[in-house]
């Protein structure tokens, strides 16, 4: 017999999603989901930025690979608490994976959550994964031609980090027209140039952070 | 993209109906593709197959009904339709101005079961 459905295939993740997000309300944390290429930056972003919000908010981390704890353990040199999720080959984390996640963290204990998705510039930027922000990082290594190639995850962002700007010199890149291109994609995006390893720009994305925080809190 | 998340999502769905509506076996199950999902055809069927085995669903004939993207200009007004994963301008004008119509569903249709 010939059966209607008519449902969405992702509502479960989305609904998921939604537990998440009233979960992360009810213990009053605010959660961003980090999201770049492999190899853009984004575990010494997290180490910069916690130690320029340390005393101030209280941290915690959700570390996404697809195999080992070498981020987790670079994170929790910090002291902060971690939580490092392995993937197993999933290319992107999802709102089931971060709920199993959460539940060896101390959420009331925490202000701000940062999620580390998987390096990956398409996938996760499909996943909500109850976030209340989408974060992403670009290394200017990577090329301006990143944003038209990989539209979706500069769309669907709030902020994006240009990082390895200290690099700037030895390349051939146009950060100009990376800037360009992302704003055409997505005129409200928030764009910060830093560099994690080296600190500039870091004092200053933090504070707009903290800022973000407590306009949400 | 994901499209073993995809087919997991099918295949919980299918077993989810099975349930309800009390039936044993899926015979097809017809779902939608929009284009600016990025889904590729190819690579979910794949993931279906292999997914499918030893579940309600291995006999089952993925049916897929693709959906291009659509939009409509915010400047000429004109609506315009491709088979693009995105689209940064409008094809008339070149206005980057314009609303997306159709082309995000990823959707169970319908499936027959016995």
């Amino acid at each position: 017999m010939k059966i209607p459905v008519v449902s969405r295939i992702l509502e479960a993740n989305e609904r998921l999603a939604q537990e998440n997000r009233a979960l992360f309300r009810q213990r009053k944390v605010f959660v961003l989901n980090v999201m770049s290429s492999p190899g853009a930056g984004k575990t010494s972003l997290l180490e910069a930025t916690i130690r320029a919000l340390r005393g101030r908010v209280r941290v915690g981390v959700l570390e996404g690979d697809i195999q080992g704890s070498r981020d987790a353990e670079r994170i929790g040199a910090l002291g902060v608490p971690v939580v490092q999720l392995n993937t197993g080959g999933a290319c992107h984390l999802d709102a089931s994976m971060v709920r199993q996640g959460v539940e060896g963290l101390p959420l009331e204990e925490l202000d701000l959550l940062f999620i580390e998705n998987v390096g990956n510039l398409v996938c996760p930027a499909e996943f909500d994964v109850g976030e209340h922000m989408k974060c992403m990082l670009l290394s200017i290594t990577e090329g301006e031609d990143k944003p038209l190639k990989y539209p979706l995850m500069f769309q669907a962002s709030e902020v994006l980090l240009l990082n390895k700007m200290d690099l700037r010199p030895h390349l051939d890149v146009d950060v100009e027209r990376l800037r360009e291109d992302v704003l055409s994609l997505n005129p409200s995006i928030r764009i910060f140039e830093v560099s994690a390893t080296k600190g500039q720009g870091i004092a200053e994305w933090a504070e707009w952070l903290l800022g973000r925080l407590k306009a949400h809190s | 993209m994901h499209e073993a998340s995809i087919a997991q999502g099918i295949i919980d769905i299918a077993q989810e109906h099975l349930r309800r509506w009390g039936l044993r076996e899926v015979k097809s199950i017809s779902v939608r593709v929009g284009a600016a999902t990025g889904g590729v055809v190819e690579a979910l069927r794949f993931a279906f197959d292999a997914m499918k085995l030893d579940t309600p669903l291995e006999g089952a004939e993925l049916v897929v009904e693709r959906v291009p993207l659509q939009g409509q200009c915010l400047e000429c007004g004109r609506p315009f339709e491709c088979w693009e994963q995105f689209v940064l301008a409008c094809p008339h004008c070149r206005s980057p101005r314009f609303r997306l119509r159709g082309g995000r569903e990823l959707d169970v249709l319908q499936m027959e079961a016995e």
